[in-house]
């Protein structure tokens, strides 16, 4: 098992590199580059324009340019400075920045009042130091902070609540954890009620949900639930629990109406499978049967799609994200690609090749624990 | 010995987009406590859904038990509650099933799911039932029998996953043993290794079987008592020796005359009878088998025989017009 989880994440980093290899050299064939154009839209005159590239290293042969970037990536885990958007890096942008430096800067400010904003720290600090020093803007040191363990956990709780990648991931799961929550019980219910209005009912709101698309079904839920009736807010993320209702139905739907479809067809056939009947013949009570010998094996298909799934999911995020003006960072996905922020379409498609290359992992090892057949060697 | 299971009229159907299937057309007969009893006719003449009917495990729809009484120790199980019939199945009426690769659920392990059983009707704990589950596949004939109790279904053969079946049918000690063909997906040689598991357990645990087949062969080395069924009726029935060495239907003689026989040299002709069932859908009235029967005469085609006393023999029973015609011609 273990042994499996290992080379898989094995095979799969040729994978990650040969993703940004294409991605890298994708970008070159596009035509414009970052500075081809001002904010403005204006035309950058061009001795202006070679500055900046070659500030950028973008001078460089492209094969220099890529090992240069991948030996940050790979030595610092530095994604490099964003092109389009002077003085933000990409980690920044992705993730949010160092939250233990925020969480640092407020007990200086507990200690120093005021005086704390003239001070920063001599080199950024990471949740693996013990004590970060303290200097003034000019150099001049002022103290070593201590780093404990409630520094640590602060950090990463912001972190997991905070970064624009895991507020992305956070909407992702709910939305996940939605579409399997109400899509398996809904096949399963339709199923065995198969030919009533419950299964009629049931298929019809699914198939609904397979057809909408999910930014209209997005606009209709803020016309209907935030506008007119005002139960619900029109954007945010993180703040309250309604908050997460709207985007987590709009992305989710699509996907619950999916599974709900296959969990039915995959539960009409186990319904009637010979195993079926020896469980019945043994006795069993209609729900044991149900519940132990039938819905296991018909969630079998159901993961085998949840990796493919998993894609559409992604694109369907941007969306979200943009309908309900949610902090992750689906909103890069495209403006980087328009902008040709190099750098930025990197970082984004490299977080959302990793969010898939984990997702799948995680799929096999549940299928792995579904099926006794699927041995993991 | 006692009576133990009494059918009167069982009749059941399907209704179906096509139309509706008679499947058993009011069959009756009775099983002795102890007794083995064969069920032979060809493919699709109702005999798995005449044993499903015993277990009210007829999947509905489309089918339902449209008449009849099944008396078991004493109860109609047509007329008792579902969660009566819960007790019934695998405790008191236990059932082993055509084809073992399909019929042992895919993720759970073999011992699992006999455990299951014995949790359920023995009131037994995982030690207990554990324990006893790896007795019971000794007792079928599996070795290393503790350690197989962890392995899936996949990690069986056919013939032991049949074994398997079998021990898990008898765990809870049923009063009686329905087989629907345990063989017919086994190849040939552990088809008579079964054969024999179930001879030698009927003999140590004097429960009833009864044993669905295609093949007459099987039936004369194991059952004592032979229904033969055609198109949804039991179209004769009796000892097996009244019914080997002296057949009364033309349908059983078919039968028989289609069987390989040893003190014949090999290579003699199978003779099969010509035709093909009818169909259940529109069953014409009269005897069902008229259209295949080289005796048939007007009245075979108007109304169906009654099921009566041939040669005064005991027990023995046929359903045909002109049993009697036929027995004479044959002196
Ligand atoms: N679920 C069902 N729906 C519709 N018709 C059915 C169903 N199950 C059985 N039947 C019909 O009932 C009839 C009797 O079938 P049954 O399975 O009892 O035959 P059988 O004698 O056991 O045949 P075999 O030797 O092939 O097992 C057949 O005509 C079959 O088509
Ligand atoms: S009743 Fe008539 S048709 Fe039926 S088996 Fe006898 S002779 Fe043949
Ligand atoms: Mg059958």
């Amino acid at each position: 098992m273990q042994r499996f989880i290992l080379r898989r994440i094995l095979w799969n980093i040729p994978v990650l590199i040969l993703i940004t290899v294409v991605t890298f050299g994708m970008m070159q064939i596009v035509p414009g580059g970052p500075f081809t154009a001002g904010s403005s839209g204006r035309p950058i005159p061009p001795e202006i324009r070679a500055n900046m590239m070659a500030k950028y290293g973008l001078d460089k042969p492209v094969w220099q340019q890529y090992l240069n970037y991948m030996g940050r990536l790979i030595l610092h885990f530095d994604f490099g400075p964003s092109l389009r958007r002077p003085g933000r890096t990409v980690n920044q942008m992705l993730f949010g920045g160092n939250f233990l430096v925020d969480v640092l800067r407020e007990h200086l400010r507990d200690e120093f009042g005021t005086a704390a904003s003239s001070m920063t720290f001599a080199e950024p600090p990471s949740i693996f130091d013990s004590k970060a020093l303290v200097v003034k803007t000019n150099g001049e040191p002022v103290a070593y902070i201590y780093i404990t363990w409630r520094d640590r956990f602060e950090a990463v709780k912001r972190f997991l609540t905070l970064a624009p990648v895991m507020v992305s991931a956070q909407v992702g799961l709910v939305s996940v954890t939605l579409a399997l929550l109400i899509g398996i019980p809904l096949g399963i219910i339709s199923a065995l009620k198969q030919n009533t209005w419950i299964d009629y009912v049931a298929m019809f709101i699914s198939m609904l949900g397979v057809s909408i698309p999910n930014f209209i079904l997005g606009i209709v839920l803020i016309l209907v639930f935030a506008l007119w009736l005002g139960w619900l807010p029109t954007y945010g993320w993180g703040e309250s629990w309604k908050q997460v209702i709207m985007p987590a139905i709009t992305l989710g739907t699509g996907g619950m109406a999916f599974i709900a479809r296959l969990t039915r067809a995959s539960m009409l056939e186990v319904i009637r499978a010979d195993y079926i009947r020896t469980a019945r013949a043994k006795g069993l009570a209609e729900r044991v049967v149900v519940l132990r010998h039938a819905l296991k094996n018909s969630l079998i298909p159901v993961t085998t799609v949840l990796g493919p799934m998993m894609a559409a999911w992604l694109t369907g995020s941007f969306l979200v994200e943009w309908v309900f003006s949610i902090g992750g960072i689906g909103k890069f996905f495209v403006s980087a690609v328009t902008d040709r922020d190099y750098t930025l379409i990197m970082g984004t498609i490299l977080i959302y090749s990793v969010a898939l290359v984990l997702f799948n992992l995680a799929v096999d090892i549940a299928y792995g624990f579904i099926d006794p057949r699927i041995r993991f060697d | 010995m006692g009576t133990l299971m009494e059918i009167k009229n069982l009749t059941v159907r399907f209704y179906t987009d096509d139309g509706v299937v008679h499947a058993v057309n009011g069959i009756s007969y009775s099983m002795d406590e102890g007794d083995t009893l064969g069920v032979v006719g060809e493919s699709g003449c109702g005999k798995s859904v005449h044993a499903l009917s015993i277990m009210r495990l007829i999947p509905s729809p489309p089918g339902r038990i449209e008449d009849g009484e099944i008396w078991f120790n004493g109860r109609d199980l047509l007329k008792v509650s579902e969660s009566e019939m819960h007790k019934v199945r695998g405790a008191e009426i236990a059932m082993v099933f055509q084809d073992p690769m399909t019929s042992l659920n895919p993720v759970y392990t073999v011992g699992f799911q006999i455990m299951e059983a014995l949790k359920l009707h023995q009131g037994m704990d995982d030690h207990q039932a554990r324990e006893r589950a790896a007795e019971l596949l000794t007792m079928v004939g599996i070795p290393e029998a503790r350690q197989r109790l962890d392995d899936y279904p996949h990690q069986f053969s056919g013939g032991m996953r049949q074994r398997a079946m079998i021990a898990m049918a008898l765990s809870c000690n049923p009063k009686l043993l329905i087989a629907d063909e345990p063989t017919t997906a086994l190849d040939v040689t552990i088809q008579a290794q079964i054969v024999e598991l179930v001879k030698r357990l009927q003999e140590q645990l004097g429960m009833a079987v009864m044993w669905i087949t295609h093949d007459l062969g099987v039936v004369a080395g194991l059952a004592k008592k032979v229904n033969v069924m055609y198109a949804g009726y039991i179209v004769e029935r009796g000892n097996v020796w009244d019914i080997y060495k002296r057949p009364r239907h033309p349908y059983t003689q078919g039968l028989l005359g289609s069987l390989p026989r040893l003190d014949e040299p090999p290579g003699t002709k199978l003779i099969s009878i010509p035709g093909l069932p009818p169909d259940l859908i529109d069953l014409p009235p009269g005897c069902p088998f008229a259209a295949r029967c080289v005796y048939a005469i007007d009245k075979c085609l108007e109304a169906m025989p009654p099921l009566e006393e041939a040669d005064g023999a005991d027990q023995h029973l046929v359903a045909c017009w002109r049993w009697e015609y036929i027995a004479g011609r044959e002196k």
